[in-house]
């Protein structure tokens, strides 16, 4: 098993439409965590995320600034 | 403005996974695997002034199979078997839950319906990378919960990592992801 520590940053910049309405949503952040890793399948056994990010959404002419923080948790068991 | 402030919380959260290139994973053809995931998101959007507050928790349980492994790829079959949802936002509620048949009218529900028990039929390469092909393509435009699914592999993302050949026991390690378009099609980088 490997113990991993990672820190990371992503950015998005996506333009989808909604309801009829143009949406362009872009959001930058960082994001860390831990996972316990099989070394030798690359299987995740356990993982912890924690990532932060701030962005904006435009739609209809209007910026509206956003705020996210999203903490994840895995686990994956062999059946 | 309950949907668009959903897109923006599902669009980051398809990214803060750490999937890689450059490094291989190694599946073995028939094992099947349970992929159990919680996600907390906590938004703030500000709209004409006002802070719209948002919290949703989702927990995700996928099995994956194994199918096939040849050329450096793998064929998996990934199936959603259950989903739990809780959303507020500002002051209401919504819930859903895939095994309570009371939930199949709620409005969190239609998102999923197309997901729900089915088997999606992936082709990963070497790194735990979906393969591009027409089929998740048209999956990612179907809608945003689908975009989000598909985004993250249908949980493969969360399951799988291309650690390097020569990693130590504890490891410590950097990535950055960047993402131009459909968080699916993005460009990746790894530093």
């Amino acid at each position: 098993m490997v113990n991993l520590d990672y820190t990371g940053e992503a950015k998005t910049s996506v333009s989808m439409e909604s309801q009829g309405m143009q949406v362009q949503t872009k959001t930058s952040g960082t994001f860390s965590g831990n996972a316990v890793v099989e070394k030798s399948t690359g299987i995740v056994q356990s993982s912890r995320s924690i990532a932060k990010a701030t962005g904006n959404i435009e739609a209809m002419g209007m910026e509206m600034p956003t705020e996210t923080n999203v903490t994840t948790e895995t686990t994956v068991k062999e059946l | 403005m309950k949907r668009l402030n959903l897109l923006a919380v599902v669009l980051f959260l398809g990214t803060a996974t750490m999937a890689q290139n450059h490094s291989t994973i190694q599946l073995t053809k028939g094992k099947n695997y349970q992929i159990m995931s919680t996600a907390t998101t906590e938004s703030k959007t500000n709209y004409q002034g006002q802070n719209m507050e948002t919290k949703i928790d989702v927990k995700t349980v996928y099995n994956m199979e194994v199918a096939d492994v040849a050329n450096g790829q793998y064929k998996v079959n990934n199936t959603l078997k259950s989903v739990k949802m809780s959303m507020n936002q500002m002051g209401m509620d919504l819930i859903y839950d895939s095994d309570d048949s009371a939930d199949a009218s709620s409005p969190l529900a239609e998102g999923f319906s197309s997901i729900l028990n089915k088997t999606k039929s992936l082709t990963l390469d070497n790194g735990g990378n979906v393969v591009k092909d027409v089929a998740t393509a048209k999956d990612a435009q179907e809608s945003a919960v689908m975009e989000q699914l598909a985004g993250s592999g249908f949980g493969t993302e969360e399951a799988l990592v291309a650690l390097p050949v020569n990693v130590k026991a504890d490891h410590h390690g950097r990535y950055n992801r960047h993402f131009e378009s459909n968080p699916l099609y993005g460009e990746i980088s790894r530093k």
